[in-house]
């Protein structure tokens, strides 16, 4: 059994090399896409209504779009949007087909960016209101405040959440199998047609995907580490103290 | 403290799951001692009381309803079936005669009973057990194909299978019944889909491993190769009409849709007749029928 799974691995290697380079390829683009799709959205939905009448009614309807997306894709399946996408698209077009990885990475992400849509708006109302408050009241504005003081501090508590999807894409990025993606899941589909030890093949998959997610979920561990800065020193003055420095303990 | 707790932990997992392993082994021989045993059923009542699943969405789970008191199951892939047989999840699977030819004559653990349709086997009409050319509807290519098809009488149906189920059992074969030659200046391309995973009709190798193979066309699908009945039919069939060949590997759902849509020209894939897909695209004539019989494993 042991000497069957260690062959596939030899035999297959070239085939197994190329699955979870697109495997990655899929689940970071994705995820990286999914990001930025998801702090756009989160930003603008925790925007405050203009007075403005004309800018609030824009800025509700951006919102209704931006909810209608979250609830569709956060609502259905990944391999049923796969097939709907790539078949509607063939039918649309008479034949055409989307390049798969193409599809496959836009699949990922718009995926990935509802989850995080949600995620990202966490994060904003998590942080203090005071924060925002006296952001403002010093004059600065609202996209100046989201840059520099909000957002930093967001960033830096969803990355566990974020570091979440990104193992999730990893794993889920199997289902895109079904429309034809040659990712690591489906040249299990091809090596166990060839050589009929489909538990030997799936047993090595999961050691390939086990070590891809264990190595990620490290990774994205240090870096939040990094993140974080040294633990030993902390700030001392406040408003009251105009000599606020920091203080290094010993 | 909480190192000896996870190592406590782990141990105690693989101990249950090497309970869970041995106490199914000894189940299964206590089952198969209170009915007969299934390879000695003739004909189909005979599986009464045994587990035997078909593939999902086949006319093989129709045929299963024919059979009372069968212990019926369906699983969504062939090779799902046939992991299922052999961790003695069920005691045999419906397939068609080719494939169970192919099977077992590559897996000694395994043999199947031989029945014959509307005798022994299962009552199955043509339509329900040949495989068929699939075009879109209206296609004028189901005419000339028809006419291609006839070039394949049954003796020839008969020795290009055992050819190609062969090559599944790993002999070299160097020459097959149903040659044709490649044209030279080929008008178009007929693009083919087929799943690439149903031995002896269509199956993939990773290299060009046997005669008269074909590379899987597509993106991603470098150093994919497909054989078998269907590869040599399409072959056939495009040399005929004077068309190049490209073969492209499709999960079974998409075929129909493939087709519909146009990316590809024609389904030849084992796919039979049967009047519900016949509602969705054209069929040509069979290309080769088969009796329905059920694998099982070896000496029980």
């Amino acid at each position: 059994m042991i000497k069957d799974a260690i062959n596939i691995f030899i035999d297959y290697k070239d085939f197994l090399i190329s699955g979870v380079i697109n495997t990655m390829i899929l689940a970071l683009t994705g995820t990286i896409i999914g990001l930025l799709i998801g702090l756009i959205t989160g930003v603008v939905r925790t925007t405050p209504v203009s007075d403005n009448p004309v800018i609030a009614f824009i800025q509700k309807l951006i919102n209704s779009l931006i909810a209608i997306y979250v609830e569709i894709f956060r609502g259905t399946p990944m391999m049923v949007q796969a097939m709907v996408i790539y078949w509607g698209y063939a039918f649309a077009t008479g034949g055409q087909t989307l390049n798969l990885m193409f599809s496959g990475i836009v699949i990922v992400s718009i995926n990935t960016g509802a989850y995080m849509a949600e995620i990202v708006r966490g994060g904003i109302i998590s942080i203090d209101k005071g924060q925002m408050e006296g952001a403002l009241s010093i004059g600065m504005t609202h996209a100046q405040t989201m840059i520099k003081v909000i957002l930093p501090q967001v960033i830096r508590n969803i990355l566990p959440s974020v570091s979440n999807e990104f193992v999730i894409n990893i794993k889920d990025t199997s289902v895109l199998n079904v429309i034809g993606v040659t990712e690591l899941y489906y040249f299990s589909g091809v090596i166990k047609r060839t050589n009929f030890q489909t538990f030997q093949t799936y047993l090595v998959i999961s050691i390939i995907y086990f070590a891809l997610t264990f190595s990620i979920t490290r990774l994205l561990r240090y870096a939040e580490k990094q993140l974080d800065g040294a633990d030993n020193y902390t700030i001392f003055g406040s408003q009251s103290d105009p000599t606020a420095e920091i203080h290094v303990k010993e | 403290m909480k190192k000896l707790f996870t190592v406590l932990l782990s141990v105690l997992m693989i101990l249950s799951l090497a309970a869970c392993s041995s106490s199914s082994a000894d189940s299964t021989p206590a089952a198969d001692t209170s009915a007969a045993k299934i390879s000695e059923a003739t004909s189909i009542a005979d599986l009464s009381g045994f587990k035997v699943a078909a593939q999902t969405g086949t006319f093989h789970v129709d045929a299963l309803g024919q059979i009372d008191g069968v212990v019926a199951s369906t699983l969504p892939d062939f090779t799902d079936l046939l992991i299922a047989l052999k961790a003695g999840t069920i005691d045999g699977y419906v397939a068609e005669e080719p494939t169970a030819l192919a099977v077992c004559g590559s897996d000694p653990e395994l043999t199947y009973l031989p029945f014959v349709n509307n005798s022994t086997g299962f009552t199955a009409t043509d339509e329900d057990t040949g495989v068929a050319v699939g075009l879109v509807k209206g296609s004028d290519l189901t005419a000339q194909i028809n006419e291609i098809l006839a070039d394949l009488t049954v003796d020839v149906q008969r020795e290009l299978m055992s050819e190609v189920i062969a090559i599944t059992n790993g002999e070299t074969v160097t020459s097959f019944v149903l040659e044709s030659e490649t044209p030279a200046n080929p008008v178009g391309v007929l693009k083919v889909g087929m799943e690439c995973a149903y031995e002896p009709y269509n199956w993939t190798e990773t290299g060009a491993n046997s005669y008269g193979c074909v590379p899987i066309s597509g993106e991603g699908k470098d150093g994919l190769y497909a054989n078998g009945f269907d590869v040599q039919v399409a072959q056939y069939v495009a040399n005929k009409l004077n068309m190049s060949l490209e073969v492209y590997s499709l999960e079974w759902d998409s075929l129909i849709p493939a087709v519909q849509s146009g990316t590809v020209d024609a389904i030849i894939a084992g796919m039979s007749p049967t009047a519900e897909r016949a509602t969705q695209i054209d069929f040509t004539d069979c290309y080769y029928n088969s009796n329905l019989v059920v694998i099982i494993r070896a000496g029980e």
